[in-house]
């Protein structure tokens, strides 16, 4: 019926940031499509794609964007961060190098928005064999940034929703604590890519 | 499976408020619905402002009793004062005379409503035996034709019902459009007016019901100066055996051809009954008066239903010729539809998957594009010397991709164009249609501004183009060169070794001044090397091939 209320309540935006190869873009498709693929093609570019989500009881719309995690497109991928809500950040826990950046993927997160919620996800945690540092030191870490920590494994479908749902809670809480605040982000619409000249805060 | 358990929420699935998820409900909708037959039938008659006699014997078949019938009379009433006051002996009789004339007689059939605008009736009996649950039932019209002031007459209009039957919406529409035989323009402005009909105060258009049928004396003429010289003429064609010809200069039937109006509606193709306007009263004859109006299927009774998944049969089509009240004769259409109940406890556990496959269709949807290459690396450039590298890219997924070349931040490139100042990239934005392909040249060139505003302690020029897909995701495409003045500089001086490094498509024309001033022998050599060290080119291989075949000879 025309012009009737939407099926969901809220509509959020979610960046997945992180090393190259650390599996964003498995955890979106586990996520959205829930299909996994061996075949490891590297993001060249931003790609997004859309989930529906019951939290609370409310219905929120997730548009999430998965980026580009090479080092050489950073300056680029860092003009996405506009509008965003809630930032997933991804390490590898087989690889020491992907956990040792992500103070610097924090750091960006700073530089570039204001207020987003973000988390910490160690992903690849079915590869026992191939891990290096322990769960707990992680955990620790993401303690005393006063973030969430999840490790999941989008290949065996570990934790992926729980992890979602629970960055997805925290926007919600954060957007219902403090309405006006978030006034700003609210504005994101799924097919409005036309005002991306607007910069965030720390940008400008 | 584990995956669609998330949280259990008491969601409860009511249609209307997303349409991808209506959608994927309405596909799914065997998996939460029974089914059950039910038969409508549907009359239609404008009955000429006669009074109604106790009875009219063969209106309606006998021996097919339908559950529920839809009627609608026009020109019920057509004194002056039924303008002004609501007078409703008239329509009382009709109903009476309908009622009686139902198969089996008064007592078989109740009303489940009625609704009258002036002239336009329209009401709806349900046999009594019938277990079809008929719920939220609502009336209203729409007026259109003469003006008052402000208001309109409802000499013409529209009188329709809304009804659940079970679980399936339907809707019945009878309307009296704009007569004469040079108002089809009124006549489909009537039709776009009585679209607008809602019922729930703007809350139910007629098209969010499951199935429309919308009857009534639409008035619609033959367009019948194209195939004789007189009304006459018309008369005795359809007078004759051969009078379904005529069909082929309805007006109703070619303005819904050419989608002017009903779109989506369906209608008999043939009819098996003469047209049913105009006679003279009493009789078969055609209007003798000095009007002498040509005969047309004014009376008409079509169909719509929402989606595939409503089944909706048309059984038959008659006009009833012994009925001779009239000018018009009553038109009768059968119908079987199959209805859903819905199970809603099955209906909300479905719900959330459905809101899951919805996202699904919506993601699959989202533009999908190939690039022939990730990466564009033009290798040697040299001042003044243009070098293009085409890129193919492909649409391969399930919607057309309209791409543009995004206008890059002014962290990366100060000046804010699609890219650095010595790359062009042709076209910038395109519209791919699905499963097709476009081809994007980019095109280093150097000139000596360009060059003195280089760094001329890095020859290694680096750039990222944004290839952003209307509502879908963005590639990036990195392009890199390595800028030299001249050949010396490059180290490219000696011809045979390195160029073959660096053949390309603008160098393939100097190459062939370079060979045409060799021996053969040498430029078949030549050519050789050329083809070994350059799979790549696989069009250059064949086009030197070709070259070095016709050199040889």
């Amino acid at each position: 019926m025309a012009g009737g209320p939407r099926d969901y309540d809220h509509l959020f935006k979610l960046l997945i940031i992180g090393d190259s190869g650390v599996g964003k873009s498995s955890l979106l498709l586990r996520f959205a499509d829930n299909v996994f693929s061996d075949n490891y093609i590297t993001t060249i570019g931003v790609d997004f794609k859309i989930r529906t989500m019951d939290v609370d009881g409310q219905r929120v719309k997730l548009q999430i964007w998965d980026t580009a995690g090479q080092e050489r497109f950073r300056t680029i991928t860092s003009t996405y961060y506009r509008g965003t809500h809630g930032v997933v950040v991804v390490y590898d826990v087989t690889s020491g190098e992907s956990f040792g950046n992500v103070k610097r993927w924090l750091h960006e997160i700073d530089t570039n928005c204001d207020g987003v919620q973000k988390i910490l996800v160690g992903n690849k945690c079915e590869a026992v064999e191939r891990r290096v540092g322990s769960e707990q030191d992680a955990k620790q870490f993401a303690e005393a940034m006063h973030i969430p920590f999840f490790e999941t494994s989008a290949k065996e479908n570990y934790n992926v929703e729980k992890m979602f749902s629970t960055i997805t809670r925290l926007v919600l809480q954060a957007k219902l604590a403090n309405p006006s605040t978030q006034g700003e982000q609210q504005r994101v619409v799924l097919t409005d890519k036309a005002k991306e000249k607007k910069k965030c805060k720390a940008c400008s | 499976m584990t995956f669609y358990s998330t949280p259990a929420s008491k969601a409860i699935y009511v249609p209307g408020r997303d349409p991808s998820v209506d959608e994927v409900m309405r596909s799914w909708q065997h998996r939460y619905c029974t089914f059950e037959d039910t038969s409508i039938c549907i009359s239609t008659f404008n009955v000429n402002g006669r009074s109604p006699p106790a009875i009219l014997k063969g209106w309606f078949s006998d021996s097919k009793r339908a559950d529920f019938y839809a009627v609608g009379l026009q020109e019920m009433d057509l004194s002056v004062g039924t303008y002004i006051i609501d007078n409703t002996k008239k329509m009382e009789d009709w109903i009476e005379c309908i009622r009686a004339s139902l198969p089996g007689g008064s007592n078989q059939y109740h009303i489940i409503t009625s609704m009258r605008l002036v002239g336009i009736f329209v009401v709806l009996f349900k046999q009594n035996k019938c277990k079809v649950r008929v719920t939220d039932v609502s009336t209203n019209y729409v007026a259109t034709g003469i003006s008052v002031l402000v208001n309109k007459l409802g000499n013409k209009g529209a009188t329709a019902i809304s009804a659940r039957f079970d679980d399936t919406l339907v809707c019945f529409v009878n309307s009296h459009f704009a007569a004469g035989n040079n108002e089809l323009e009124r006549r489909n402005q009537d039709f776009r007016d009585v679209s607008q009909l809602s019922f729930l105060p703007g809350r139910l258009n007629i098209y969010d019901h499951d199935v429309i049928f919308w009857f009534g004396d639409l008035n619609y003429r033959l367009n019948w100066e194209r195939i004789a010289c007189s009304g006459e003429d018309i008369r005795i064609m359809a007078s004759s055996s051969n009078y379904r010809s005529l069909l082929k200069n309805d007006q109703l039937k070619e303005q819904i051809k050419i989608g002017a109006v009903f779109v989506g509606f369906h209608e008999k193709e043939i009819f098996d009954f003469r047209p049913t306007y105009k006679y003279d009263v009493g009789t078969d004859v055609w209007d003798s008066s000095e009007k002498g109006r040509v005969p047309a299927w004014t009376d008409r009774i079509l169909w719509w239903k929402s989606g595939q998944e409503m089944v909706v049969e048309q059984k038959s089509l008659q006009s009833i010729n012994n009925i001779s009240i009239s000018d018009h004769k009553p038109v009768v259409g059968e119908f079987r539809i199959v209805l859903k109940c819905v199970d809603q406890k099955k209906a909300n556990s479905l719900y959330e998957e459905a809101i899951r496959e919805a996202d699904r269709r919506a993601n699959e949807l989202l533009p999908q594009i190939q690039l022939s290459q990730m990466e564009v690396e033009f290798g040697h450039v040299l001042l003044l010397e243009p070098k293009t590298i085409i890129i193919t890219i492909k649409n391969t997924g399930k919607s057309q991709a309209w791409f543009r070349f995004k206008n890059q931040p002014s962290v990366v490139n100060p000046s804010g164009a699609i890219c650095a100042p010595w790359l062009t990239v042709s076209p910038s934005h395109y519209l791919i249609p699905i499963q097709q392909s476009t081809q994007i040249s980019l095109t280093v060139f150097i000139d000596e501004t360009i060059a003195a505003s280089l760094d001329q302690s890095k020859p290694v020029l680096q750039d990222i183009l944004v290839l952003s897909l209307d509502n879908g995701r963005d590639h990036f495409i990195p392009v890199s060169a390595k800028f030299f003045r001249n050949r010396t500089e490059a180290g490219l001086d000696s011809p045979l070794v390195n160029q073959t490094n660096d053949v390309n498509l603008i160098d393939f024309a100097k190459f062939l001044i370079y060979t045409s001033s060799k021996s053969k022998v040498e430029t078949s050599i030549f050519i050789a090397l050329v083809i070994v060290t350059m799979p790549r080119y696989c069009d250059i291989e064949t086009e030197l091939g070709y070259y070095a075949h016709s050199v040889a000879m």
